[in-house]
C-alpha cells in the first residue's frame, strides 16, 4: 500500500478553504443589514472595507515584489565582503 | 492597602539581578522569578502619588512618580518579564537571568523616574544590558549586530543627554513633564527618544540586532526598549503635530519589508516597527482617547509580539532554523506551538475577540475624530499589510504550506507554559475590553464591539485573504528565498567598510611612501656618506669647483686620489695640521663671543 503524499489537502483544510470561500459574499451581504457610523464619506460606500482589504493586499505585495525586491535584495553574504 | 514607603521599583530589579549573580542552578531560577511577582505587588499595593524627592549635586530628583500612565507600563513590563523569564528556564548561565533582569530594571526606571536626570540614567542601563543580551548569543554575527546597536544607541543617548543639559539650562527644572518640541533642547531630547523607538531612517538596528540575539533575549527586547520610547513620547510629547507624520510613515514602510524578508524573526522586527508606528501616530494626535489607544496598543502589543518571538524562538530552538524557505508542515510536530502562534497571529492581525481588535480601533476612532483621512487611510491599509505577513505569512509558512519533512518533538514544556499565558493574555483583552479600561489613563468609555466595527474588520481581513489566495494563485506571492534587503544600516554598515578602506590606503600608503624614502634612499646615502666623511665632502667640493670650470680636466684622478686617501687614511701632514688649526680657530671664536 502507499504512503498518502502528505502534501495534499486534508478533508479539513479542503473545508476551511470552502467555508472561507462562502464567507466572504456573506460579510458583503450582512453589509446590508448593518448600520455603519461613518466618520470618513468613503466608509459609507458599499463594500468599501472589502475593496479597500482586497486592493491594498495586492498592490502592497506587489509594490514590494516588483519594486522594492529588485532595488534593494543583494545576496546573502553582502556584508561579510 | 497603601504603603507608606515606597522604593523605586527599579531598585527591586536591579536587587533582584545582583541576587541571581550569586545563586545557582533552582535557587537563581526561584529568585528571579519571584522578582516581577514582587515588583508588581509593590506597584499594587502603591497608591498613585510622588515618592522619593532627592537633592543631588542641586538638582531635584524625583525617583517614583506613579499615575495611570506610568502604572500601565510599570503593570505590563512586570507581566512580561515574568513570562519571558519563564519562557527561557532552559538557560543555565547566571549572566542570562541577572542581565535580563537589569533591563527589565532598566525599562521600569524609565517608567517611574520623574526628572529627567534618573530618566538619562536607566536610559543608558537600558542600551549597555540590551547590548549584552544581543552579544550573548556568541556568534560573529550577534556580536557585530551588538557592537552595531551599542554605537547608534550611545549617539542617541549622547543626543538626549544634549537635549536635558539644554533643557536645564534654559528652564532650570529636571522634572520630566510634557516638553515643548520648539523650547531649548526639546528637538534634541525628541531625537533622543525617537532612535529607542525605531523611528523611520533611525529603526535598522532594530532589524540588524533583534534577530541576532539568543532566543529569550529578543522576547525581552521586544518588549522593553521600544515600549519606553513610547511611554516618554506619550509623557513628553503628547500632542506634536510631527509624531502624526512620523507615525504613520513608521506604520507603512515596514511593512513591504516584512513581506518580502525570510528570517522570520526579521519579518517580527519590521511587524514590530510598524506597530509601535500606530503609537506614535496616537501620541501625535494627543487626545484623551488617542493617548488610551496608544497605551493600550502598547499594553497588547507588548503581548502578542512577545508570543510571535516565543513562537518563532521554541521553533529556532527545535529545528536550528527560523526561514520561511526551510521550515513548512511544523503543525506535525509543534502542533501547541502553532496554536499559540496562531493566536498571537490573529491579535496582532486585530481579528475579532483578540487583543488587537480592540486596541487598534481606539487608535482608527481616534485618528477618524480628528478627521484625518489620508492617515486613517494609510493605518488601514497597513493592517492589511499586518494581516498579510503576521496573520498569514508566519504562520503559513512554518506551521503549514508546504511541508519540508521536519520532524521534531513539540517545545519544552516551560516555553509551552510561557506561550500559554501570553496567549491567555492576548484573548483576555480581546474578549473582556474592560480588563484595560481600569487601567487606562484617562477613565473613557469603551465599546469595540459593535456590529458595524466587527462587519467592516472582518471584511478588511477576509478580503486581504482573499488577495493572498489570488496571489498564490497567480504566482505573485514573493517566494521566500535567502537575500539581505538593503535598509537604512546600508550607509554606517558600508560607510563603515568604506571609512576603513579610505584610512587603509591614506596611512598606510603614507606609511609605506615614508618607508621607500627614508630606508631605502635616505639611509643608504647616509650610510655611504659617514663611511668616509671627509672624502665625501672634498668629492663634493671638488664637483662644485669642476662646474665653475676650475680643475675640470682633472676632476677623475683627483677624486679616485681623495677617495684613495680617504679609504685607507693616507692624507698628508699637512692637511691634518690645517684642518686641526681651522678647527682650534672656529672654537676660539666660538668661545670668544
Amino acid at each position: 500500500m502507499s504512503q498518502p503524499d502528505i502534501n495534499q489537502p486534508s478533508l479539513l483544510a479542503k473545508a476551511l478553504c470552502i467555508g472561507f470561500y462562502l464567507l466572504l459574499p456573506a460579510l458583503l451581504a450582512c453589509e446590508l443589514l448593518v448600520h455603519k457610523h461613518a466618520a470618513f464619506a468613503v466608509e459609507e460606500w458599499y463594500g468599501f472595507y472589502a475593496t479597500y482589504g482586497l486592493l491594498t493586499a495586492l498592490l502592497l505585495v506587489l509594490i514590494a515584489n516588483y519594486l522594492l525586491r529588485p532595488l534593494t535584495r543583494r545576496d546573502e553574504d553582502y556584508y561579510d565582503r | 492597602m497603601t504603603a507608606s514607603v515606597v522604593f523605586p521599583p527599579a531598585l527591586i530589579f536591579v536587587v533582584g539581578a545582583l541576587l541571581t549573580a550569586l545563586l545557582r542552578g533552582r535557587f537563581m531560577k526561584l529568585a528571579a522569578l519571584l522578582v516581577p511577582v514582587a515588583g508588581f505587588a509593590l506597584l499594587w499595593s502603591a497608591a498613585d502619588g510622588s515618592y522619593g524627592q532627592v537633592s543631588f549635586i542641586g538638582l531635584d530628583l524625583l525617583l517614583t512618580r506613579i499615575d495611570p500612565l506610568s502604572r500601565i507600563f510599570g503593570y505590563v513590563f512586570c507581566l512580561i518579564t515574568l513570562l519571558g523569564l519563564v519562557f527561557s528556564l532552559h538557560h543555565e548561565e547566571r549572566s542570562h537571568y541577572a542581565v535580563g533582569l537589569l533591563y527589565a530594571g532598566a525599562a521600569q526606571g524609565v517608567t517611574f523616574a520623574g526628572d529627567l536626570f534618573s530618566l538619562f540614567l536607566y536610559w543608558e542601563v537600558l542600551t549597555v544590558a540590551a547590548t549584552f543580551l544581543i552579544a550573548a548569543r556568541r556568534t560573529v554575527q550577534a556580536r557585530g549586530a551588538a557592537l552595531r546597536y551599542l554605537l547608534v544607541h550611545v549617539a542617541g543617548g549622547l543626543c538626549l543627554l544634549t537635549g536635558i543639559l539644554l533643557h536645564y539650562a534654559a528652564s532650570g527644572s529636571v522634572a520630566f513633564n510634557a516638553i515643548d518640541p520648539g523650547a531649548p533642547g526639546g528637538l534634541f531630547i525628541l531625537l533622543g527618544f525617537g532612535l529607542n523607538c525605531a523611528w523611520p531612517l533611525l529603526h535598522s538596528w532594530l532589524v540588524d540586532a533583534y534577530p541576532e540575539a539568543p532566543i529569550a533575549g529578543t522576547v525581552f527586547l521586544s518588549a522593553f526598549t521600544t515600549k519606553s520610547a513610547v511611554y516618554v513620547l506619550a509623557r513628553g510629547f503628547a500632542g506634536t503635530e510631527l509624531l502624526i507624520w512620523v507615525g504613520t510613515v513608521m506604520a507603512a514602510f515596514p511593512v513591504f519589508y516584512a513581506l518580502l524578508e525570510d528570517n522570520l524573526r526579521r519579518v517580527l522586527s519590521y511587524s514590530l516597527i510598524s506597530q509601535v508606528g500606530y503609537m506614535v501616530v496616537a501620541i501625535g494626535i494627543g487626545t484623551e482617547l488617542a493617548i488610551n489607544g496608544a497605551v493600550c496598543h502598547a499594553y497588547a502589543h507588548i503581548l502578542y509580539k512577545s508570543l510571535l518571538f516565543m513562537a518563532m524562538g521554541a521553533v529556532l530552538y527545535r529545528t536550528g532554523c527560523c526561514r520561511a524557505s526551510e521550515l513548512g508542515g511544523l503543525f506535525r510536530s509543534m502542533p501547541l506551538t502553532a496554536l499559540c502562534c496562531l493566536v498571537g497571529s490573529a491579535a496582532i492581525s486585530a481579528v475579532p475577540l483578540f487583543s488587537g481588535f480592540v486596541t487598534k480601533a481606539m487608535i482608527m476612532d481616534a485618528v477618524a475624530h480628528e478627521h484625518r483621512q489620508l492617515v486613517w487611510l494609510v493605518l488601514l491599509a497597513a493592517s492589511t499589510g499586518t494581516f498579510l505577513y503576521a496573520g498569514i505569512k508566519i504562520p503559513y509558512f512554518t506551521f503549514f504550506g508546504r511541508d519540508v519533512g521536519l520532524r521534531t518533538e513539540e517545545a519544552p514544556r516551560h516555553m509551552l507554559l510561557a506561550m500559554a499565558g501570553t496567549a491567555f493574555m492576548c484573548v483576555l483583552l480581546g474578549v473582556y475590553p474592560g480588563f484595560l479600561a481600569q487601567l487606562m489613563p484617562y477613565q473613557l468609555p469603551l465599546h469595540p464591539y459593535t456590529a458595524a466595527h466587527v462587519l467592516t474588520k472582518s471584511q478588511l481581513l477576509a478580503f486581504a485573504g482573499l488577495g493572498f489566495v489570488l496571489l498564490r494563485r497567480w504566482q505573485l506571492w514573493p517566494v521566500p528565498r535567502p537575500a539581505v534587503y538593503l535598509d537604512v544600516d546600508w550607509f554606517y554598515r558600508r560607510g563603515a567598510q568604506l571609512f576603513y578602506r579610505l584610512c587603509d590606503r591614506l596611512f598606510n600608503g603614507l606609511n609605506a611612501a615614508t618607508e621607500t624614502f627614508l630606508i631605502g634612499r635616505v639611509l643608504p646615502n647616509l650610510v655611504h656618506f659617514f663611511e668616509a666623511p671627509g672624502g665625501c665632502l672634498q668629492v663634493a667640493g671638488l664637483r662644485l669647483l669642476a662646474r665653475f670650470g676650475i680643475g675640470c680636466d682633472t676632476l677623475q684622478t683627483s677624486c679616485d686620489t681623495v677617495k684613495f686617501r680617504s679609504r685607507s687614511g693616507t692624507y698628508p701632514v699637512g692637511i691634518g695640521v690645517l684642518l686641526a688649526v681651522l678647527y682650534l680657530a672656529v672654537m676660539s671664536l666660538l668661545f670668544l663671543f
